[in-house]
């Protein structure tokens, strides 16, 4: 068995990874990345600070009373919000545009005129149709949640400007400023064509969506989940499965710690809280396994797929130092559950290698959580916690202390970087592979 | 060696760091829940009243017209529980009513120490069937005379702090040494009362209310025997508070329609006597059910 991973399966994987990572569409996204990270990284520190200490129901402001002992208190939120929204929440035009412009780039067209375009392009998908006082364009689509689409459209215009002749610019010297001008005329009836199209679908699905192509995409993803399986353990499993795929792939999932923390109160939760104020028993309460006691508390360590678990795996094993870098860079947002730098930093996004783990992880700590709940080890869950509370405290605060809890937190986080381990470490080799080939090159 | 020594000086600050973070949020948490408690508790609190014996459920009709006259007032249920501990009922309790009197009466209401004993039983049957009904976690109590003793029973052997909270006791005329005048001659009941004494709340705060009609007691009951409740509740549950009352109506079975007492019952035992929206009897109870006027 041993033999047959050592001597088949990984030197497969590896030269799997090889290919993939030369993929066009692969070299795109990890150079569009890598414009990003700075801005994403950014965003997230201003965001994990924002969340955890300026907002009211942020785990330090909580517990510290930060509101208190803060100056200018609302002010500094109010500044943060606004970086925020310049950073990670524009991220999705800038998106567009890089995908776009190096799409072009290899195949040796304007790239420039493709990133406009494309830009352009994302902006009349997200125009605002709706009637009465609004703002012009979709603003929620522009962060996080309109990367993936902004990525496709990016390499869609990209690819499209493969269709139409180079237009040699001619040199300063020998020309005058209009033919410069006329030059980039050449192109015209092609961004026409890319506006006017994106403009009609946009205002066709605006029939459908207020929510603009983006709003529509993830209408789609809300699968009526009730309908899949009666057994709550399977449709738990399964959603989150779909979760981390959708994650990886640069998609908003459906367990977003943020959203699900601002929905409010499922029944479930009122059900067990109420139960537990009346017994003060936490063992007995009426949902003992839902999302709020098994995913939360124990699979989301750091953002989706026990990011905090991948940080430390690669802080142990990794050698390259930039990669050691991002991790530590990384490092402080994860712990209140902020994971963008990670998920396009290393990136996790779209990387084959740490699919496996991806989705395994908050599988497997949801299977111990659930294990030790049904055994009766640990009491559910059932006090609700801040969203930025830190992922290993999370269960030993909502069971309000219970040192179980804490300790199958502790072996969540263990087992989940024992997990990522293999695969940093398979990562490694593909990277050194790969750097191998581009030297003979 | 230098790297070694920043290994250890990283993980000194991990350490006090998560310290720093784990103590206070865990102090801030205890208190959230606290207080998420206490917001849950502050619903409905009925007042529980159990009658002496050869007493029916009528017996606080008197004494709750008055208690609601001088208030908007409180609905009234009441119950007796059957030989067989089938419960039949009688009243109701008005929507929105928080503090609602619920009186449980037993079919067997005589006296002596072993129907006390199963009396405590069917007591504990009916309170786990309204429990399960109101939903209430937390609960006064009122007994009168026997009603004391069966209280007495009740806390010491059936009640369970976890699932619900008795904050207030109050015995009237209870004789917790039976008709025994002289306090060194136990009898069985007090013996085993005191001997259980420790599985009483520590946070229940009793008033024990003796009439003296003349100097022995209220006619009925010596006041040595309902002073003999010290035995066994001082030094075990958190206030425990010895009132006396003479002058008229302070004979045995008067008691409860003591104006003294009526008055101490209100200020005592009803934490809301005016609850908004809530409409009570203010009339004299006549017929079986004295509930709600709607």
């Amino acid at each position: 068995m041993k033999n047959y991973i050592q001597l088949q399966l990984t030197p497969r994987i590896i030269s799997w990874s090889v290919r993939w990572r030369r993929l066009r569409i692969y070299r795109v996204l990890a150079e569009t990345a890598a414009v990003i990270f700075p801005f994403i990284l950014l965003g997230s520190i201003i965001q994990a600070i924002n969340t955890s200490m300026f907002m009211p129901q942020g785990f330090f402001s909580q517990v510290y009373h930060l509101s208190t002992v803060i100056p200018f208190y609302t002010q500094i939120r109010d500044l943060l919000i606004l970086l925020e929204a310049v950073t990670i929440n524009m991220m999705g035009p800038v998106t567009a545009f890089l995908a776009a412009k190096f799409m072009a780039h290899t195949y040796q067209k304007d790239e420039t005129l493709a990133g406009v375009t494309s830009t352009l392009s994302f902006f009349a998908f997200n125009l605002n149709f709706g009637t009465g006082p609004r703002d012009t364009f979709l603003m929620q689509n522009f962060g996080y949640r309109g990367i993936f689409l902004a990525f496709l459209l990016g390499i869609t215009i990209g690819y499209a400007f493969r269709l139409v002749k180079r237009t040699e610019m001619p040199t300063f010297k020998n020309s005058d400023l209009a033919d410069r001008m006329t030059a980039s005329l050449h192109h015209v009836l092609l961004i026409n064509a890319i506006l006017v199209i994106s403009l009609l679908i946009s205002y066709g699905v605006s029939y459908f969506n207020s929510a603009g192509l983006i709003g529509l995409f993830y209408s789609f993803l809300r699968i009526p989940l009730a309908s899949v399986s009666s057994h709550i353990s399977v449709r738990l499993a399964l959603v989150t499965l779909i979760n981390a795929i959708l994650w990886w792939a640069g998609i908003e999932g459906p367990l977003n710690v943020n959203t699900a923390f601002q929905q409010g109160e499922s029944p479930t939760i009122t059900q067990n809280l109420n139960y537990a104020l009346e017994h003060n028993d936490l063992f007995n309460v009426p949902n003992p396994v839902t999302m709020n006691t098994t995913y939360y508390p124990f699979a989301n360590f750091g953002g989706v797929g026990m990011m905090l678990a991948l940080i430390i795996a690669t802080l142990i094993v990794a050698k390259r130092p930039s990669t050691r870098n991002i991790a530590k860079l990384s490092l402080l947002p994860s712990l209140v559950n902020v994971p963008g730098p990670m998920l396009v930093g290393l990136p996790v996004i779209l990387n084959p290698l740490l699919l496996i783990p991806f989705i395994l992880t908050p599988l497997v700590n949801q299977s111990i959580a659930w294990a030790t709940i049904r055994l009766h080890i640990m009491p559910p869950v059932v006090y609700s916690v801040p969203s930025s509370t830190p992922g290993p405290l999370m269960a030993f605060l909502g069971t309000n202390g219970n040192w179980v809890a804490l300790i199958v937190s502790l072996i969540c986080l263990a087992v989940s970087t024992l997990i990522y381990i293999p695969f940093v470490k398979l990562s490694t080799r593909v990277t050194a592979e790969v750097l191998e080939e581009e030297e003979k090159a | 060696m230098k790297k070694h020594w920043r290994g250890l000086l990283a993980s000194l600050i991990g350490i006090i760091v998560t310290i720093a973070i784990m103590i206070p949020a865990m102090s801030w948490m205890t208190a959230n829940v606290k207080s998420a408690r206490v917001v849950h508790n502050s619903r409905m609190q009925p007042v529980i009243l159990i009658p002496g014996s050869s007493a029916t459920q009528e017996r606080f009709n008197t004494l709750i017209s008055d208690l609601n006259k001088q208030t908007t007032g409180h609905s009234l249920l009441k119950i007796t529980v059957k030989t067989n501990g089938s419960l039949t009922y009688s009243g109701s309790i008005a929507r929105n009513d928080n503090e609602p009197y619920i009186v449980v009466a037993f079919e067997n209401n005589k006296d002596g120490y072993p129907n006390i004993k199963k009396q405590a039983a069917w007591f504990n049957i009916a309170f786990n069937q309204l429990r399960k009904t109101y939903s209430f976690n937390r609960f006064r109590g009122i007994g009168h005379s026997n009603g004391g003793l069966i209280y007495t029973l009740f806390l010491e052997k059936y009640y369970k702090a976890d699932d619900v909270t008795i904050s207030r006791l109050m015995t009237i005329g209870t004789p917790y040494n039976l008709a025994e005048s002289n306090s060194d001659n136990k009898t069985q009941m007090l013996t085993d009362m005191i001997n259980d004494r420790k599985a009483l709340p520590t946070g229940l705060t009793v008033y024990s209310i003796a009439g003296t009609e003349n100097l022995d007691g209220d006619g009925t009951v010596p006041i040595e025997s309902v002073e003999a409740g010290k035995y066994i509740f001082q030094n075990q549950v958190k206030h425990y508070t010895q009132i006396t009352v003479s002058g008229d109506d302070a004979a045995h079975s008067d008691l409860p329609q003591n104006q003294q007492i009526v008055q101490l019952i209100s200020q005592y035992m009803v934490s809301t006597p005016n609850q908004q929206g809530v409409q009570g009897i203010t009339r004299a109870p006549s017929g079986p059910g004295v509930g709600p006027r709607n």
